[in-house]
């Protein structure tokens, strides 16, 4: 009987979601008890196999996390050719730099076969930034800590040219 | 200009949606209504969401309990409203003396041919009202019908919850499920704020004018502060069907201008109230509206579809300018007629 009232008052969906975006480290500075708050936030949606996800130079306002299948990112080159970057595998997350800046995107993103991801869309992710500030924070700080490792691996690999690029733009 | 196919096909389906939902307006309010009550009950619902329960179970919890209050208040309402019209028939010969007085002095002081017209025909006026009784009775049948399919639509509603988002922009092609999102959160945020915030706002302005009228001593201030309540509903309605309603009370009770005025006062009084503290508490983030555009949507709303036009009249406006504040930046964005938001200076900053 309890256990009949529990399948039926609580929602199994909620917790195999929350073990699925625990494992993403987006999500790692939020607590169990918060989770309810960002799946208010996440719109889901999937497509088929070939379909775009967002185009390059697309003006984009959403991170896309991938719970299912595989997606390509690609771009072009200045020859005009399209070269794909990375596969993405379930788990990962995309679209982050047009979630922060709303600029265009700077690669296009594929489904390599039926995917089904979550967006998380600037306006909501504002909302829980004032809403429930502990997990805007806790995803606003990985992001920061993503860029400024992105940074920090483009200066280490090219230090001499970056740092004539700060001086000449210091220059102008 | 020509209009290329991927262009025309969605805007022709769209005026065929816009024509066709024109043309069944008349059935439409059962789901305006249902809306509305899901917007305001929405936020119970995620509360208990938000810690794991299933939708369903948490929707006929709380509309058995919405039901059980819904129907104690209107048994205690009911009684309260027949003692009131009791008391009132017990006092109809003072009032009726009292108005006589009042309409003699008047007509003493300015002949006119208005106090006239009121003092020759206005005994036959009780007896005209009862005679359109069956024909208001019959009037009253579709709105009962509204109230039982309320209810009944709004519970699938709620259940559905964001699903019928998730649905929405699954159909939407890949490029546009941005934008779509924009809007839905944009709608969502100012729509859901405006609902709640102006219900919230017609119950602080029906207890402060309850409170004021109890304070001056006016009869009925209970049964006053409740249509007044309702009427805040319309913007700039409220007052003045209080200070009329009021007014004429006040008129019968004290005999005189004095207590009009009073009534005018308190009635003014929760006009400053409502204009200085609640409206910028409670409609804070919701869709702004210049009054201009406010009245021009009140009387085009009355005009294509009288009473609930009037009534809807004013969130339909903010729709509107929501749909053309998502849409216009998107536009000018999207085809580069815009430049993007700033990015921060890094130029001088070396990269430490």
């Amino acid at each position: 009987m309890m256990r009949w009232l529990k399948n039926y008052l609580f929602d199994p969906e909620f917790n195999r979601k929350r073990k699925f975006l625990q494992r993403i480290s987006l999500f790692q500075g939020i607590s169990r008890r918060e989770f309810g708050h960002l799946f208010q936030a996440l719109v889901t949606r999937s497509y088929a196999p070939g379909e775009i996800l967002f185009h390059e130079g697309d003006v984009g306002r959403a991170l896309f996390i991938l719970e299912s299948g595989h997606v390509e990112i690609s771009r072009k080159n200045p020859s005009g050719e399209t070269i794909q970057v990375v596969a993405l595998n379930p788990g990962d997350y995309f679209g982050e730099m047009s979630l922060l800046d709303e600029r265009p995107r700077t690669a296009t993103a594929a489904a390599m076969e039926q995917v089904q991801v979550y967006l998380l869309y600037k306006t909501e992710l504002e909302k829980l930034v004032k809403e429930v500030p502990h997990i805007g924070a806790a995803i606003m700080t990985h992001l920061a800590m993503l860029l400024a490792a992105r940074l920090r691996s483009i200066t280490e690999s090219a230090p001499i040219s970056l740092a004539s690029t700060v001086k000449i733009k210091e220059a102008v | 200009m020509t209009l290329s196919g991927r262009t025309f096909i969605p805007l022709a389906i769209l005026a065929a949606a816009a024509y066709f939902l024109f043309r069944i307006h008349e059935i439409l309010l059962p789901f305006v209504l249902s809306g509305t009550l899901a917007y305001l009950v929405s936020p119970l619902v995620r509360l208990f969401e938000v810690r794991g329960f299933r939708r369903q179970p948490v929707v006929i919890f709380l509309y058995v309990l919405f039901m059980s209050v819904i129907a104690i208040s209107f048994y205690k309402l009911g009684l309260a409203a027949a003692f009131e019209a009791q008391d009132a028939a017990r006092h109809m010969p003072t009032y009726v003396q009292k108005g006589g007085e009042v309409l003699a002095r008047v007509r003493g002081s300015l002949n006119s041919s208005l106090v006239d017209y009121v003092a020759e025909h206005g005994r036959t006026w009780p007896q005209d009202i009862l005679s359109r009784m069956p024909s208001f009775a019959l009037g009253v049948l579709p709105v009962l019908k509204v109230v039982f399919l309320v209810p009944f639509i709004s519970f699938f509603i709620i259940q559905e919850g964001p699903r019928w988002r998730d649905i929405v922009v699954g159909w939407v092609p890949s490029r546009y499920v941005e934008m779509t999102l924009n809007l839905f959160f944009e709608l969502d945020n100012s729509l859901g704020r405006y609902v709640r915030g102006i219900l919230l706002e017609a119950l602080c302005v029906g207890c402060l004018a309850g409170l004021g009228f109890w304070a001056i001593g006016l009869q009925y201030s209970l049964q006053i502060a409740v249509v007044i309540g309702l009427a805040n509903v319309v913007p700039y309605v409220g007052p003045v069907i209080g200070g009329i309603l009021g007014g004429g009370v006040a008129l019968f009770q004290w005999g005189g201008i004095a207590g009009v005025l009073k009534v005018l006062a308190v009635c003014a009084g929760v006009r400053v109230i409502e204009d200085w503290f609640i409206q910028p508490a409670v409609l804070q983030k919701a869709v702004r509206l210049h009054p201009v555009v406010v009245v021009f949507a009140l009387m085009a709303g009355a005009e294509l579809f009288g009473f609930w036009g009037l009534l809807f009249a004013v969130p339909v406006a903010g729709m509107a300018k929501v749909l053309l504040d998502v849409l216009c930046p998107w536009y000018r964005s999207q085809y580069g007629f815009d430049s993007p938001p700033p990015l921060p200076e890094v130029n001088r900053i070396p990269l430490v």
